[in-house]
């Protein structure tokens, strides 16, 4: 494990990572979000912990950027709660990848996040997290094929 | 000079020993420490491998995620270095595997060795055909159902692209030299090479000896994860030794007799060199020309030494010599078992055996109730009769049913089964028979097979 790890960091890949979350300003400025080096740090700090803890391996950086430009037009979010936010979309995302078993791609998860974020959730990190991902990733585990509905039953 | 490396690194080849399974990193890491590759190989290396994995990765989660748990990546990683491997292992020489680390591409050297673990998967499937078609008679489970089953669950469920290092089928039958250091195709493929020799030699015997020396060694030798092979193998060699026929398999106690007075006073070293000179013997009578079979031959009677030498010591040679089994009246005896009562009728009746104060109601509700062994288990462990009542019970019944019982309960693996109270009360009973009994028991307990 730690061979494959130390492999991954060591080819420079959170310089990679730093540098194309800085490179998201320019996207978000038209929303009037802006994040600082300070906290793109703080962000591939929870990026890394969030890895470590739910044991994987990310072999491209771009899941940071994609939940930025994801998440940038969420009437929920402001300069205010913006780094905060995204630190906390980042270690839900990972946790859930693993809760889901592998079962939904990147692109899907961050769809399915910011579509419940935005309506059911209404800005509630804590609903997404504990009420509808949970249950997403109880369906999925118990073979329901519509899984992202929240009052379905085991098929 | 160059040619003073060159024998040093075939040296240096020839004495270590890389691991079968995990040749790629071993290789690697014994090069870079003799310094027959630099520090910028190595780099290069790492970092191709790197991507081979990234790129790996990609497929295997179809480009949909880009984090995979560490197990599957260090799987994936394993069966690239697998497949490098696979590759890197046809070259004799460390000079032209280390040329190739030089000069080749990692992805190139990835892309060759799929390709023969793709050429070697549609080999050994044509030897499972082969083996198939021409596998010996015997009768012996694991045997038959390793060879017609268990082989194609491998080829079924191979993964060749993402885990070439995994897939086992379901193989029940043991080689006498197995190598389970092989792991993905080398290991069926070296299991299937080795199946094929077995069997080429087992086919220079009459079948009929093959299966009476397996009965010879158990009479449910058909049950048993036995080699035949090994039997056999021993028992022409004893033939030999003894002067007679080889391909006559039956060994009888004057033989042991024999052999053990020519063996027995050899050390380890002068009866490995015995056993090998008889070996060349069994090559010339039987017309043995396969080189591999030969060889392969000649490495199992070396394993053999140690166990018959200690076998001569301990004048057991009757566990190492078999003598057959012709014994034609011991044919085993099948039994049908009656019909089961449904579990109302059971449980009713239970509850009525328990009711009666009187032992002999009892052994009529059960006399008049009871008409399969499975329901008599049943009701002796359903606790309906107590302490002298099971005594009572073992004095009512056939012999047939007392055979059935002692059968029941030398079958069971008491590691695992509780120990019920009657399984003693009956082994008392038996005991307190008298010796005919007891020996007539003993002997149709062991042919008697309930259907």
């Amino acid at each position: 494990m730690n061979e494959i790890i130390n492999l991954f960091e060591n080819n420079s890949l959170e310089k990679q990572v730093f540098d194309e979350i800085i490179e998201c300003n320019e996207v978000t400025r038209d929303y009037s979000l802006k994040l600082n080096e300070e906290d793109v740090k703080e962000i591939i700090k929870t990026r890394n912990i969030a890895l470590e803890k739910s044991g994987r391996i990310e072999f491209n950086g771009q899941i940071i950027n994609k939940l930025i430009i994801a998440f940038r037009d969420s009437p929920y979010i402001s300069q205010h709660n913006y780094s905060e936010t995204i630190n906390e979309l980042v270690e839900i995302f990972y946790n859930y990848k693993n809760e889901t078993l592998d079962f939904i791609g990147d692109e899907e998860l961050i769809e399915i996040m910011k579509e419940y974020f935005d309506n059911y959730c209404q800005g509630s990190l804590e609903l997404l997290e504990g009420k509808v991902l949970y249950k997403i990733a109880d369906n999925i585990r118990n073979g329901v094929k519509d899984y992202t509905n929240l009052d379905s039953e085991k098929d | 000079m160059e040619n003073r490396q060159i024998i040093e690194k075939y040296s240096f080849f020839v004495e270590s020993n890389f691991s079968e399974d995990h040749f790629f990193k071993d290789v690697l890491v014994a090069c870079y420490e003799k310094k027959f590759i630099d520090e910028a190989i190595l780099k290069r290396i790492s970092y191709e491998r790197l991507n081979i994995l990234k790129t790996q990765l990609k497929y295997y989660t179809k480009d949909e995620s880009s984090s995979v748990m560490v197990e599957v990546a260090e799987n994936l990683m394993e069966g690239i270095d697998y497949t490098l491997g696979f590759y890197l292992k046809t070259f004799n020489t460390l000079e032209l595997i280390i040329e190739k680390l030089k000069n080749e591409s990692l992805s190139q050297m990835l892309e060759t060795g799929r390709n023969l673990i793709k050429e070697t998967v549609e080999e050994s499937k044509k030897l499972l055909e082969y083996i198939m078609e021409n596998k010996l008679k015997v009768n012996n489970y694991s045997y038959d159902d390793t060879i017609d089953h268990g082989i194609s669950l491998f080829f079924d469920e191979y993964e060749y692209f993402f885990a070439p290092h995994e897939g086992e089928g379901s193989i029940d039958y043991q080689l006498y030299m197995d190598n389970m250091n092989y792991k993905g195709i080398e290991y069926i493929r070296n299991y299937l090479k080795i199946l094929s020799l077995e069997n080429e030699f087992c086919s220079n015997f009459d079948i009929c000896e093959i299966n009476e020396l397996l009965k010879g060694y158990d009479k449910r030798s058909e049950e048993l994860l036995i080699n035949v092979f090994e039997l056999v193998l021993i028992n022409s060699l004893g033939a030999i030794i003894c002067g007679k026929s080889s391909s006559s398999l039956n060994i009888s106690s004057a033989d042991r007799e024999l052999i053990k007075n020519k063996l027995e006073n050899l050390s380890v070293e002068k009866l490995q060199e015995e056993l090998l000179k008889e070996a060349d013997k069994c090559f010339k009578i039987l017309s043995i020309k396969n080189k591999e079979l030969i060889a392969y031959i000649r490495r199992s009677v070396i394993k053999l030494t140690d166990w018959l030498y200690e076998s001569i010591k301990v004048d057991r040679l009757e566990t190492v010599f078999i003598s057959l089994d012709k014994n034609e009246d011991d044919e085993s005896i099948e039994y049908i078992d009656g019909k089961k009562l449904s579990n109302t009728a059971f449980k009713n009746l239970s509850e009525e055996i328990r009711e009666c104060s009187l032992i002999q109601d009892k052994i009529k509700l059960i006399k008049n109730n009871i008409k399969s062994l499975e329901d008599m288990i049943d009701i002796l462990n359903a606790e309906c009769l107590f302490e002298d009542e099971y005594i009572a019970l073992f004095k009512s019944l056939s012999k047939l049913e007392l055979i059935l019982l002692t059968k029941h309960i030398s079958d069971l693996n008491f590691d695992r089964e509780y120990a019920k109270e009657w399984y003693y009360e009956f082994k008392d009973y038996i005991l307190s028979l008298d010796e005919k009994d007891k020996e007539s028991i003993g002997e149709f307990k062991e042919r008697i097979r309930v259907i």
